[in-house]
């Protein structure tokens, strides 16, 4: 489904020095697993996930989504045909859901984004897929608990029906009860749609227990510890 | 066994929009001379409430509403005994005569908790001066040095000399412990030392902890949110949840029974997620997440609104859940578990 070859990317430091975070990565991602990767903080596994959607530009290597190679289209292109299906789960839904716009309203505008139809039926089915009362539609961000906002971002990355999640530490601060539950709406939500997922964490505990396949970035490569 | 902490109904509360909230409930514990003893329970669960409590630290009002705190055979804090004004009195100033020189503690973060434009060497100094120590500047030196030796740190002299941002990680943390046992307490409080600390060097540290407990005849009262800390590190557990005890019980002799310390288990061997992923829908005592009752509503049982065994219960067991609180205290000394419905 995904297939990323010798993916670069490198980061200057202030003193003009060049880091490299990503070498030569080389990954392969069938349909409807469940992957995880782990590696120390600073490893660069936000850096992976951005650069393989393009949300940050690699320095070289290709990424071929459905046969197409994300590294070589325009950007209009990613926006408009590859965004809708393969969506980013941010790591702090704090910082990711605007203070000043309801549940509902952001979710309508990521609807709009991609010119689907039904807006309201989808918001209502998106909230209900994530377990979040329907009610909770007109509520602002400040007014949820730290489990519904990640239950929220997830919604609003669900509603545009992707092929593919990708999680930066979606369980991360969220005490062990919410984090059952939204281990469970991730894992009914992934047998319902046949959703495949690329999980971000340092939770081992977590990780081992959830993935099909694991791999441990370290040095820049990514290197497969479970099977 | 003599005791050298107990705690006994502790209430404490703070005051939020002109309402009181109690965070800790009828909280009882004890803590045996030369035992380690872990509190665990989620952030909010009252646990660092709980070791305030012992140091006199608690700040806000009400704080302290009711309850008895005996050190040794002393009781520092006795509501009953006199009036408020009194009682409050005689637990600041035996607290604080505690402090540092009988309880030490420790917070999560080394790093934060050193003074960052001083040496190590000077801050040992400055701590001993603040306990009104009467030993020369040479032989604090050689204390914290040998202090630091005992942690399996090669190079003492080096890190006395360091200011704190010249130290590693696990450099800075020995340090700080070495600072919280210059004054030689009997009780060494560690508050999460190890949140942000990987498996392998939570346990590297733990065990450094609990030598130097063990070596100097300290007892330890070690809090985490992490079950696994707990069940490897200490002689006997206390679950805090929502301010309550829900169960206690020494690993090496019981498996916990409680419903809740039944869940985190499962969320720490990772038997639940395996069990999800199986089946997300699945619906056994551990695997059903849904919410019971009303949100807004205070059942007798803290736990009765997330338990997944009262599911499996009859209408009128439930009821009992509801309406009558489970304390520890009403079930005998070998199943301590505040749950009606586990035995």
């Amino acid at each position: 489904m995904l297939k990323v070859t010798d993916l670069k990317k490198a980061f200057k430091n202030k003193d003009g020095t060049k880091v490299e975070i990503l070498k030569k990565l080389n990954i392969e991602i069938k349909k409807g697993e469940i992957l995880g990767i782990i590696g120390e903080s600073g490893c660069g596994k936000t850096t992976f996930l951005r650069t393989v959607l393009r949300l940050e530009e690699a320095d070289s290597g290709s990424v071929l989504y459905n046969g197409v190679d994300l590294m070589k289209i325009s950007k209009n292109e990613i926006r408009n045909k590859i965004r809708r299906n393969l969506r980013y789960v941010y790591q702090h839904p704090e910082a990711s859901l605007n203070p000043g716009v309801t549940v509902g309203k952001s979710l309508l505008n990521t609807c709009k984004l991609f010119h689907t139809n039904e807006l309201e039926k989808k918001v209502a089915d998106s909230l209900e897929l994530v377990g979040l009362p329907f009610e909770y539609k007109s509520s602002f961000p400040h007014e949820l608990s730290g489990g519904e906002k990640r239950r929220a971002v997830l919604a609003r990355a669900l509603i545009t029906e992707p092929q593919m999640i990708f999680a930066d530490e979606p369980f991360s601060g969220l005490d062990k009860i919410l984090q059952a539950r939204l281990i469970q709406s991730f894992l009914r939500i992934q047998k319902q749609r046949e959703l495949t997922y690329i999980l971000v964490s340092h939770d081992q505990s977590i990780i081992n227990n959830i993935s099909d396949r694991i791999f441990r970035l370290q040095n820049g490569i990514l290197q497969q510890i479970k099977s | 066994m003599s005791t050298k902490i107990e705690i006994k109904d502790l209430n404490v509360g703070f005051h939020s929009d002109g309402q009181t909230k109690q965070v800790l409930h009828q909280v009882s514990l004890i803590v045996p001379e030369n035992k380690k003893i872990g509190i665990i329970g989620e952030s909010g669960s009252g646990k660092t409430q709980t070791v305030l409590s012992i140091l006199g630290l608690i700040s806000g009002e009400p704080g302290v509403i009711s309850g008895k705190i005996k050190y040794r055979d002393n009781f520092i804090l006795d509501t009953s005994a006199n009036s408020k004004k009194q009682w409050k009195r005689i637990y600041g100033e035996k607290t604080q005569l505690l402090r540092g020189h009988e309880i030490s503690i420790i917070f999560q973060d080394a790093k934060a908790s050193l003074i960052p434009y001083r040496t190590i060497e000077e801050q040992a100094i400055e701590t001993w001066k603040d306990l009104n120590g009467n030993q020369s500047r040479l032989e604090i030196i050689e204390n914290a040095r040998s202090l630091l030796e005992e942690m399996n740190l090669s190079d003492p002299e080096r890190v006395l000399r360091s200011y704190p941002n010249q130290l590693s990680g696990g450099e800075s943390q020995r340090a700080y412990i070495m600072l919280a046992l210059l004054g030689s307490p009997s009780l060494l409080i560690a508050d999460e030392p190890t949140s942000s600390l990987d498996r392998e060097n939570a346990d590297n540290l733990l065990n450094i902890i609990k030598k130097l407990c063990s070596d100097k005849k300290i007892s330890l009262l070690l809090i985490s949110h992490d079950l696994r800390d707990v069940i490897e590190h200490t002689d006997q557990i206390y679950v805090l949840f929502d301010g309550h005890v829900l169960e206690q019980f020494s690993p090496k002799n019981r498996t916990p029974t409680h419903p809740y310390t039944k869940f985190l288990m499962s969320m720490v061997d990772g038997e639940l997620i395996k069990e999800l992923k199986a089946d997300p829908d699945s619906d056994n005592s551990v695997t059903n997440l849904v919410q019971n009752g009303n949100m807004n509503e205070k059942y007798a049982c803290p736990y009765y609104k997330f338990c997944s065994l009262s599911r499996t219960l009859s209408t009128k067991e439930q009821q009992k859940c509801k309406n009558e609180k489970p304390s520890l205290e009403m079930f005998s000394d070998n199943n301590k578990s505040a749950c009606w419905h586990d035995k």
